[in-house]
């Protein structure tokens, strides 16, 4: 078994790993603006900035409650009792706690507290230490902790001079919050001295006897030495170490984690092979004990987190918290997705027991029951069939893929009034930024016929004239309506990935569809024509698309009930989609064709068609529609879009949303940014 | 008509001229081969052009260019309005006589200079057009309007500049277009150099310019997470020129480097917060 205290702080990591909707949870705080929520997106932009990718700032969870900790380890000293979430990094992602304590807030403002915690613990996950991290004594441990934080801190100092001074408040505000001297046995009071000397300290000095470690190796060789030299020291060989009390300076230092950083290509489409959200989650979980801990959003009808119990004697799967999942409340959510969570799990044959949970089918063969799900309407209507692009030998399949045109479902007319009652000011947003592009009247130049003369060319033709050239008849200037030759298709997927939660009450189809209806009626003012589809599907033999609004189309109450009849589907097989919809947009003969990608950008389906196949074959069909002068644009709701987007649709020709409720605003800022003229 | 009437009109206010080197080398530093590749290209009569974000120094470049092959430089900055005659010239009418008044190009044609087309991808299509006979072995202008066909003196050569960052739906130049030109890829100079050039540029001190360097790296870095613009070298020199005449460093970074770029909260005080750790006041 691994280290007790290992073992707890990793739980707490995945704890904390899924339940990433605690941060807008936070019902217990009734002044939100000096919680980590308030400054979240603002860090994490920092927080790339300085690392320069994408970081992911997280909640770190509160340490489990003291009773289960001492049932599982024995008596632990009050000081040592964790009371509050740390701040702490895996090497990639960050922790920080949800709030700080009142009396930490005098010397520094919460805001620059969370700031130089996030970028204290980015200087410490950059040295990447967790891998050399000693694992034999407590003691070597702590001290080597203690040297990394030090050497990262100096760091710190070095490059961001500007921080000296909140270095030196954070210290003299854990410098007070010390425990007592006399609850410590000599080796721990030497170890508190050697903390209180870094903390009275100036950032940019290391206080003897440490030093300054360039390397986490040095760090590790210091603890050693130390260690030892304590121990003579002390000379009370039989006094254990019980640790020293952590606190938001000193942090965690969690696992390494799995997922290497920054995310490269090829491991970007690794990641997609795997069929979970996450690859990490099950593997990692299938080993953890389970701490379950009373949340106060146990009883919210959110998706929790999932774990395994391996020493069960009958293995089950179950919700820890017993929180609902989506597909709990309806029998026809996505199982897949669900599988493809589940399906990474080391067990070969799981069963579900649990009466809190719905029951699961998880064979060997994910296919199996992927298939369960029939898609309406199949095989209805005739196919087109178009090619795909096999990367592994560089060329088509002829009529790989057959495209099936579904009858749009209706849904509830009140569904469009309701989303424009509950959102006028976003409307209004949409509609302000497409305003703009309303066909301008532009005067035009030297026509044969107009309103009035060109005073221009009429000095010009004299001139010329004069010069002995031929009359000119292009005398007159008109001002007309700008004709602009344009036309749009709109792509959304809704493959059951969209099926995914982006906020208390919304799933990204949710947003889709309101940025839809939003888009949609501030286009239909502009007169450009313009068409939108849905596509899903499953196999090749059926990939499905759903037309809302065709070019021709005009009937408002018609086109707002296919769209709030949206849910989510299967699969995203997006070469054929972009394909098909490059056809309809190369017959209408505009002379600038925009095609509009909504998606969570990872193409996926039952057989090949995922990872590289599937990523390979969507560059193709985007490189084909630019062959024939598409201009083709991604949006993806996914927050941790991988990189493979910038090679399947090109550099600035993909927007990430940062948060999914801008979709309308960003949809309509694309479109105007690729119509403007 | 009198054919007498017809002469040529001495350049007047047409666009922005420089007519001949200065004694002094405008400043620039290289990052490459650009010099030596420019300078061959200059020999062999290729037109160049020079690919690149805004405010990287390639106008700077050219003109350094220019400076080196000791020959005259006409920049014509390109917009949407700019026509083939704003290149070319047109007929004027003066003292109850036509004159004929050359364009930018024609001078530069006629007179062995070097003519620098800036953003060409906003010039209207015609304009782009009358170009082609020039980038081609024959180094010929065409000018209808006087039935003219010049021969480019040896000494001419033409440069077009292009941002690829500003993809545009309407914009773009077209295949045949970009086959006529040797490209230089231009971008923002490594850490140390750039750090050099806004020392120079702007007489801050020497930590200044690398820290505002290093934050210009860093804010760099945020491209892929909705900042459309970047700042550029042009930006930091003119930052440091406001801190090296005494505004206070950070107040000058949030003015000139962060204001300018977005208007989006959050990313607005990511940048904030980035300038005030990194710089002290
Ligand atoms: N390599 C360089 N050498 C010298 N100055 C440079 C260099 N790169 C950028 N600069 C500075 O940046 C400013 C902007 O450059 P400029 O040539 O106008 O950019 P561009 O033409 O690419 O938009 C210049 O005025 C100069 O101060
Ligand atoms: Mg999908």
């Amino acid at each position: 078994m691994a280290e007790p205290e290992g073992l707890i702080i990793d739980a707490a990591r995945q704890a904390t790993a899924f339940v990433s909707r605690l941060w807008d949870n936070d019902n217990n705080v009734s002044d939100n603006s000096c919680t980590l929520s308030a400054c979240r997106q603002r860090l994490e932009f920092l927080l790339s900035a300085v690392q320069g990718h994408a970081v992911s700032l997280r909640v770190a969870q509160p340490p489990p409650p003291p009773s289960a900790l001492s049932r599982l380890f024995g008596r632990i000293p009050r000081h040592l009792i964790e009371t509050r979430p740390l701040p702490a990094n895996d090497g990639a992602t960050i922790f920080l706690p949800m709030q700080l304590h009142p009396g930490e807030q005098s010397e520094l403002s919460s805001h620059h507290f969370f700031r130089l915690l996030a970028l204290q613990q980015a200087g410490r996950a950059r040295r990447r230490a967790q891998q050399m991290a000693p694992a034999d004594t407590l003691l070597t441990l702590d001290l080597f902790q203690l040297s990394e934080a030090a050497a990262a801190d100096h760091a710190l100092a070095l490059h961001f001079a500007g921080l000296r001074h909140d270095l030196m408040a954070l210290r003299r505000v854990m410098l007070s919050q010390r425990p007592q001297p006399a609850l410590l046995n000599p080796v721990e009071q030497a170890v508190e001295e050697l903390y209180c000397g870094v903390l009275k300290a100036c950032p940019d000095d290391i206080p003897p006897p440490l030093a300054l470690a360039r390397k986490p190796e040095d760090s590790l060789d210091w603890a050693v030495e130390m260690s030892m030299k304590i121990s003579i020291r002390t000379g009370v060989r039989a006094v254990r170490y019980r640790g020293c009390a952590k606190d938001l300076w000193w942090g965690k230092m969690l696992p390494p984690s799995s997922v290497n950083q920054p995310i490269r290509y090829e491991e970007a489409l690794r990641d997609m092979t795997q069929p979970s959200a996450n690859p990490r989650r099950s593997a990692n979980l299938s080993r953890r004990p389970q701490v379950r801990e009373k949340t106060p959003d146990e009883d919210d009808e959110t998706q929790g987190m999932w774990m395994v119990q391996k020493d069960d004697p009958q293995q089950h799967v179950e919700d820890p918290a017993g929180l609902q999942r989506p597909a709990d409340r309806d029998d026809d959510a996505d199982a897949g997705d669900l599988a493809d969570s589940l399906s990474e799990l080391p067990e070969a044959q799981l069963i579900s027991s649990s009466k809190t949970v719905r029951e699961l089918l998880l064979a060997d063969d994910p296919l199996d029951q992927r298939t369960t799900l029939v898609l309406p309407g199949k095989g209805a209507a005739r196919g087109i069939a178009y090619p795909e692009w096999d990367f592994r030998v560089s060329r088509y399949h002829k009529e790989a893929a057959i495209v099936r045109l579904q009858p749009p479902l209706l849904g509830d007319v009140a569904w469009a009034e309701s989303v424009v009652a509950r959102r006028p000011a976003l409307l209004r947003q949409v509609q302000l930024r497409l305003e703009g592009l309303r066909p301008r009247r532009i005067r035009y130049h030297r026509q044969p016929e107009g309103e009035e003369i060109d005073i221009n060319a009429c000095v010009n033709a004299f001139a010329e004239q004069r010069a002995g050239l031929p009359p000119q008849d292009r005398l007159y200037q008109s001002v007309k309506a700008a004709r602009r030759d344009i036309a749009v298709a709109l792509l959304i997927d809704i493959s059951g990935s969209t099926d995914g939660w982006v906020s208390q009450e919304l799933r990204i189809i949710d947003v889709e569809k309101e940025a839809l209806l939003l888009v949609y009626l501030a286009l239909t003012k502009l007169g450009d024509p313009f068409c939108i589809y849905a596509f899903s599907g499953e196999s090749a033999q059926n990939v499905s698309l759903w037309p809302l609004k065709n070019f021709e189309e005009n009937d408002r109450i018609l086109v707002q009930r296919r769209i709030g009849a949206l849910e989510p589907q299967l699969y995203t097989r997006a070469g054929a989609a972009i394909r098909h919809t490059t056809n309809l947009l190369t017959a209408t003969g505009a002379r600038y064709r925009l095609l509009i990608l909504l998606s969570d950008g990872k193409p996926n389906d039952v057989d090949r068609y995922e990872g590289r196949y599937g990523v390979e074959d969507m560059r193709q069909a985007v490189a084909e529609a630019r062959l024939q002068a598409i201009h083709p644009f991604c949006i993806t709701v996914d927050r941790h879009a991988p990189q493979y987007l910038a090679r399947v649709f090109g550099a600035r020709h993909y927007a990430v949303l940062q948060q999914a409720e801008t979709l309308p605003v960003v949809l309509a800022d694309v479109l105007r940014r690729l119509i403007r003229q | 008509m009198e054919e007498s009437l017809i002469k040529l009109a001495a350049s007047e206010n047409t666009c922005q001229d420089v007519p001949h080197p200065q004694a002094e080398a405008p400043y620039y530093l290289p990052f490459g081969d650009e010099v030596s590749i420019f300078t061959q290209c200059h020999r062999r009569h290729l037109a160049v052009m020079l690919k690149g974000p805004t405010g990287c120094g390639k106008t700077r470049f050219v003109e350094h260019m220019a400076w080196r092959l000791k020959r005259p430089l006409i920049i014509v900055s390109c917009h949407d309005d700019l026509t083939a005659a704003d290149l070319v010239g047109r007929f004027l009418i003066r003292d109850n006589a036509t004159v004929w008044q050359d364009g930018p190009l024609t001078r530069a044609v006629r007179t062995g200079a070097i003519c620098y087309l800036d953003e060409v991808v906003e010039a209207r299509q015609d304009a782009i057009v009358v170009i082609h006979p020039l980038t081609d072995y024959r180094r010929v202008l065409p000018i209808d309007k006087t039935g003219e066909l010049i021969e480019a003196t040896p000494g001419f050569q033409l440069v077009i500049s292009y941002n690829p960052g500003y993809q545009h739906v309407t914009k773009d130049l077209k295949p045949s277009t970009r086959q006529r030109f040797v490209a230089l890829d231009f971008d923002f100079p490594p850490p140390e150099r750039e750090a050099e050039i806004v020392i120079h540029e702007s007489g801050a001190e020497h930590a200044m310019g690398h820290d505002l360097v290093a934050l210009a790296g860093r804010i760099r870095g945020l491209a892929d997470r909705g900042l459309a613009e970047v700042p550029s070298t042009r930006l930091l020199v003119s930052t440091a020129r406001l801190i090296a005449n005494g505004i206070a460093p950070r107040l000058a970074c949030h003015v000139a480097l962060v204001s300018p770029l977005s208007d989006d909260p959050a990313l607005v005080a990511a940048m904030r917060d980035l300038v005030d750790a990194t710089l002290l006041d």
